[in-house]
């Protein structure tokens, strides 16, 4: 007797268990689960964040593995500026799959935005250890985070040390990925370390990757302007300028710094309008228009662009310094005064400004104070070694000595000069002066203090004949660095 | 764009019909092989908070709704292909679902075909061996185990026991216990790659991307898999999209982006992807262009980015709004491939290489968009908004895409340099006629300006040292008189004989119940006759009642030769004077004198 969906007979007495359908059953099979993790991707990269928001709620309480719903909620978040929040949804995304490093990435990088420097360091140290494969974005992130510790770190020792660390990981970064960034930062790194030649190799690497980056082109022709490779600068610059009509304003400042270094003063203009009309407030820009008007002898124009550069940024010493000499070149001593004294109060340890300094107190009468002036100029002058040195600060102190009648401290000063004009091409001018104090000195000598007629072309020439010469290692843009009349 | 606009507008009725869905949800298809070639969308519906997620899948000819068919899940992409030689040419129109893919044929169901399951790790078979025949009271135990594994690498049965309350997991494992422990990667991405290069509808095979990183070529005649690959070398990229180029017989490129960012080439000979480039956020779509074999991408943050296979960066376009979709649109009888790019809000540009040629704008957010032969029309876009309008557009057949000169122009080398340079006049400062005048006077009466500036400064040194004895003097005794801050008092003592002295201050504070904080003694002496270590010493806290002594050491200066005291040292003025002030306060609270004995001379 067998009746239908029972599943036990009673067979001669006997309950007889029915055999069982389920082998020939398939096995039951988990219900087809809907996961959209790949819309979601899809709407939160289209900014759809309410939409997102939305599906994510949805999915959290029936999703098998919601470790990408709590990294899409993190993100958008973080996109709403919410870091917080964000952190908090990183770390339930960390907490349900530990081995993901992109959730780490991601909570490292939630933790740069909001400035916790020292924790993001550590989340970025620990997803590198994590990392089974040479991740560049990680080793970007290290280098970063370490170079601005070098930077805010007090200890010099400690500070050096990050620095290199930071280094060597964007080397790695650059060797393992092939990121712009990593190579515009690992370049900006060795500029800092006075490395230029690997700078522009980075850069020249970098230039394979993104041709006609005009950004990179830009700065690799400002490294070659520190070295000194001014034709290879223009090259580049005028690469950049075939690439895009609007060069940017770095760009154009280099490129008429290098036309205005070969007396094209009326190209270097030309490039320097360019700036003016988009970016008028810029003091570099209006130093070198100064020095471009100068050159062309027009002293009022040069003045108030000068003026202009001081007044956007009152602490540039080289703007101050390039107007003070314009001034004593247009005989305006009182204002160019002031001018030293506020560039000397900024930098002490400029041997030609206290020079500068001296021949305007004499122009003003106050030879006290000139003295004093020229004789600090001049045991500057002799303290330093080498190329810092300039003969021209020892004989304008000989020449005043003389004025002033202090023969024999003249005569010390000169010998001085010569020791150190001897080995220096010099402009005809110094030597025709040294040759005339020379005389002079002898005659006074010889008839016992005869008063001769003052030198009184002398100062006046010298502002004209020297232009500007600094220390090479101002910024490359100013004029002051690259212009050398010499 | 000057003239007629290249985009001829589809009027359509008023009640056309309304679709939500993704650029790879749509295709045509000559379903019905009546030369007529029809819309086919799948229309997801999510936003319906009342209802699970579904999708149908919707038929049109023209825009007409003609026919429906509800799908099982929610597609990740529907393809149209022909998958055999066979005459008459029947298109069968696959739908990506989860782990399968459903083949339809004359719109009727036709296959289900499944990607296989990877292994899962040996432990988690381990435990489901054991978890059928143990007792309910080690399932807590062995469950913790499962742990050790990657949450996202257990298999769905695991990830849903590991959620279940204590009482659900017998009954669970009852049901489950024979079906396979294996885990399966959902399909992310489909699209088409021919087997040959024809023109007329040539067979084509399947590529699939799964979100377990697989790249997997399947063939849909016999349903086999003909190329396994790899996304990359590691777990963590999980594959967004896809785009494919070439033949399968003769050569193709596959390329994958991944959630992250990364792009990676896949080839008919390698099997694993290699990282193409890297961007730093998302990306929003990616093409592998036929002719120059260039990766283009868009990616969330606002650019337009174009690659080499090789991960050179070939150009990049800026762009003013974030981009959702994109879309290749091969105009064959020009014999360019244009690309289209829809932006948030509504703006669709048309991009040849790096330069805008067309461009238009609809009234809200394009989210996907179709190309191609639509009914008997050659050249048909259809876009479908954010609110699931349909909008179609024809190109006009006499329209031509070339780059505006203007944009050429600067490619030139050194061509139009003169133009810039004197498109702009320099904008000097202007220079009054006071400022003139005033350079004029100034070379006649530097010295004269120069000197009334000395007198003035000098007036003004003067001035300022008066004030200060005047402050200084006024506040001359020794108790504090300022009424604001707690009474102090300063007492002082001289020892030694010289010419080393100790000078003891001490400092009291009088009030009973305020304090007197941030004090500072200055030391104050003729430097000629006193040297004086330290001159300044910032006072702790005075607590009344409690009196604070403090020391200096004070040196008397002697003659070198004659060990006498400098002659212009006399009692009148051997003294030191003390002042106590208090921080951020310019008067001092006490000054006072304190006169010095004489030194005896140091042997």
């Amino acid at each position: 007797m067998y009746e239908l969906g029972v599943e036990q007979i009673n067979c001669n007495g006997k309950l007889i268990d029915l055999p069982s359908l389920e082998v020939v059953r398939p096995a039951p099979k988990m219900p087809s689960d809907a996961n959209i993790d790949w819309l979601l991707h899809i709407y939160f990269t289209r900014r759809e964040f309410t939409r997102c928001r939305r599906l994510i709620e949805r999915e959290l309480n029936r999703h098998l593995n919601p470790e990408y719903l709590y990294f899409v909620q993190g993100l958008i978040d973080r996109e709403e500026g919410n870091n917080i929040d964000a952190l908090r949804h990183l770390q339930k995304s960390v907490e349900l799959n530990p081995r993901n490093i992109e959730t780490y990435k991601e909570i490292g990088r939630t933790l740069y935005l909001m400035g916790r420097f020292g924790q993001a360091l550590g989340v970025f140290r620990e997803a590198e250890q994590r990392s089974s494969i040479k991740d560049h974005e990680i080793y970007h992130y290290l280098g970063e985070l370490l170079y601005r510790a070098a930077t805010t770190q007090t200890l010099s020792e400690l500070a050096r040390q990050q620095q290199d660390e930071s280094r060597s990981y964007f080397e790695l970064a650059v060797q393992t990925g092939r990121k712009q960034e990593s190579y515009v930062r690992l370049a900006e790194l060795y500029r800092k370390d006075k490395q230029y030649q690997k700078a522009i190799e980075v850069l020249e690497n970098c230039l394979h990757l993104t041709p006609e980056n005009s950004e990179v082109l830009i700065e690799i022709s400002v490294l070659y302007l520190k070295i000194n490779e001014t034709q290879k600068a223009h090259d580049r610059l005028a690469e950049v300028v075939s690439i895009e009509r609007k060069c940017s304003p770095k760009g154009l400042l280099a490129f008429g710094a290098i036309l205005q270094s070969r007396n094209d003063v009326d190209g270097a203009l030309s490039k320097y309008s360019q700036i003016a009309n988009a970016e008028p407030e810029i003091a570099e820009l209006w130093n070198n228009i100064g020095l471009c008007f100068f050159k062309k002898q027009k002293f009022i124009v040069a003045i108030s662009s000068l003026r202009k550069s001081v007044w956007l940024s009152p602490l540039n010493y080289n703007a101050l310094y390039n107007l003070s000499l314009i001034y004593i070149a247009s005989e305006q001593y009182a204002s160019a005064f002031h001018t030293l004294a506020a560039a000397i109060n900024l930098r002490k340890d400029n041997a030609e400004c206290y020079m500068l300094l001296g021949l305007c107190l004499r122009k003003l009468d106050d030879m006290e104070n000139a003295f004093v002036a020229l004789e600090r100029a001049s045991s500057m002058s002799v303290g330093l070694q080498g190329g810092g040195r300039n003969p021209l600060v020892v004989l304008n102190f000989a020449l005043f000595c003389y004025e002033t009648g202090r023969l024999a401290m003249a005569t010390e000063q000169y010998n001085r000069f010569m020791s150190q004009a001897q080995d220096l091409l010099l402009p005809t001018e110094y030597k025709f002066q040294a040759t005339k104090l020379k005389s002079l000195l002898r005659i006074s000598s010889q008839g016992n203090g005869i008063l001769l007629d003052p030198l009184d072309s002398e100062e006046s020439d010298l502002g004209h004949s020297r232009t500007t010469d600094l220390p090479p290692d101002e910024l490359p843009l100013e004029v002051n660095a690259v212009v050398s009349q010499k | 764009m000057v003239g007629a606009p290249n985009w001829l507008h589809v009027e359509t009725e008023d009640d056309s019909p309304q679709i939500t869905t993704l650029s790879s949800c749509i295709t045509l298809s000559d379903v019905q092989r009546d030369g007529y070639v029809r819309l086919l969308a799948a229309d997801i519906s999510l936003d319906e908070t009342s209802q699970e997620p579904s999708a149908t899948l919707k038929v049109f000819r023209g825009l007409k709704l003609k026919q429906e068919q509800t799908l099982p899940g929610i597609p990740a992409a529907i393809a149209s292909l022909y998958i055999d030689e066979s005459e008459p040419k029947t298109p069968v129109i696959a739908v990506a679902i989860a782990e399968s893919v459903l083949f339809y044929r004359n719109l009727k169901p036709y296959f289900k075909y499944t990607i296989p399951a990877l292994d899962s790790e040996e432990l988690e078979q381990e435990v489901w061996r054991k978890l059928p025949v143990v007792k309910t009271e080690s399932y807590p135990a062995l469950l913790d185990s499962l742990k050790d594994i990657e949450h996202a690498k257990l298999s769905r049965k695991s990830q849903r026991l590991l959620q279940l309350s204590e009482e659900e997991r017998e009954g669970f494992i009852a049901t489950h216990k024979d079906s396979p422990v294996g885990r399966v990667g959902n399909i992310v991405a489909m699209c088409c790659l021919k087997r040959i290069s024809s023109d007329s509808n040539p067979p084509s095979h399947l590529v699939l991307a799964t979100d377990t990183g697989l790249v997997l070529i399947l063939e849909p005649q016999g349903f086999n898999l003909v190329y396994e690959g790899r996304t990359c070398s590691h777990e963590t990229a999980v594959p967004s999209m896809i785009s494919v180029q070439g033949t399968f017989e003769a050569d193709f490129c596959i390329v994958v982006a991944t959630r992250n960012g990364g792009v990676y080439l896949l080839r008919k000979s390698h099997s694993e992807g290699q990282e193409v480039f890297k961007l730093g956020s998302p990306l929003t779509g990616l093409l592998l262009l036929p002719i120059d074999q260039t990766i283009i991408a868009s990616s969330m943050d606002n650019r337009y980015v174009c690659y080499s296979k090789r991960g050179k960066l070939l150009y990049q376009v800026a762009l003013p709004a974030p981009p959702v979709c994109i879309l290749p649109l091969p105009l064959t009888h020009l014999g360019l491939t244009l690309v289209a790019i829809a932006l948030k809000g509504g703006m669709v540009k048309f991009y040849l290489q790096r330069y805008q040629v067309d461009e238009f704008a609809l009234e809200e957010t394009v989210d996907a968009m179709l190309y191609g032969r639509m009914g008997m029309e050659d050249h048909v876009l259809t876009l479908v908004t954010q609110s699931g309008q349909i909008v179609v557009k024809i190109l006009r057949r006499v329209s031509r895409f070339e780059p505006r000169p203007e944009d050429l122009g600067n490619r030139r080398p050194g061509g139009d340099q003169n133009a810039i340079a004197d498109a702009s006049i320099l904008d000097k400062p202007k220079k009054s006629s006071i400022f003139v005048e005033q350079a004029a006077r100034e070379k006649k009466q530097a010295k004269a300006t120069y000197g009334s500036f000395q007198v003035e400064l000098w007036r003004v040194r003067h001035t300022a040292a008066r004030a200060t004895i005047d402050a200084i003097n006024s506040s001359e005794s020794t108790i504090s008189g300022d009424l604001t801050h707690a009474p102090v008092k300063l007492s002082a003592e001289v020892c030694g004989s010289g010419p080393a002295f100790r000078l003891y201050l001490t400092v009291q504070n009088l009030s009973t119940f305020k304090m007197a904080s941030n004090l500072v003694v200055l030391l104050h002496a003729d430097r000629r006759h006193y040297a004086i270590q330290q001159t300044l010493a910032r006072l702790p806290s005075v607590l009344p009642g409690v009196p604070l002594r403090v020391d200096f050491e004070v040196v008397a200066v002697l003659d070198s030769m004659d060990k006498l005291p400098p002659a212009t040292l006399n009692p009148d003025n051997s003294q030191i004077r003390v002042m106590l002030m208090k921080a951020g306060q310019a008067k001092p609270l006490i000054a006072a004198v304190v006169a010095m004995p004489q030194s005896e001379a140091a042997y």
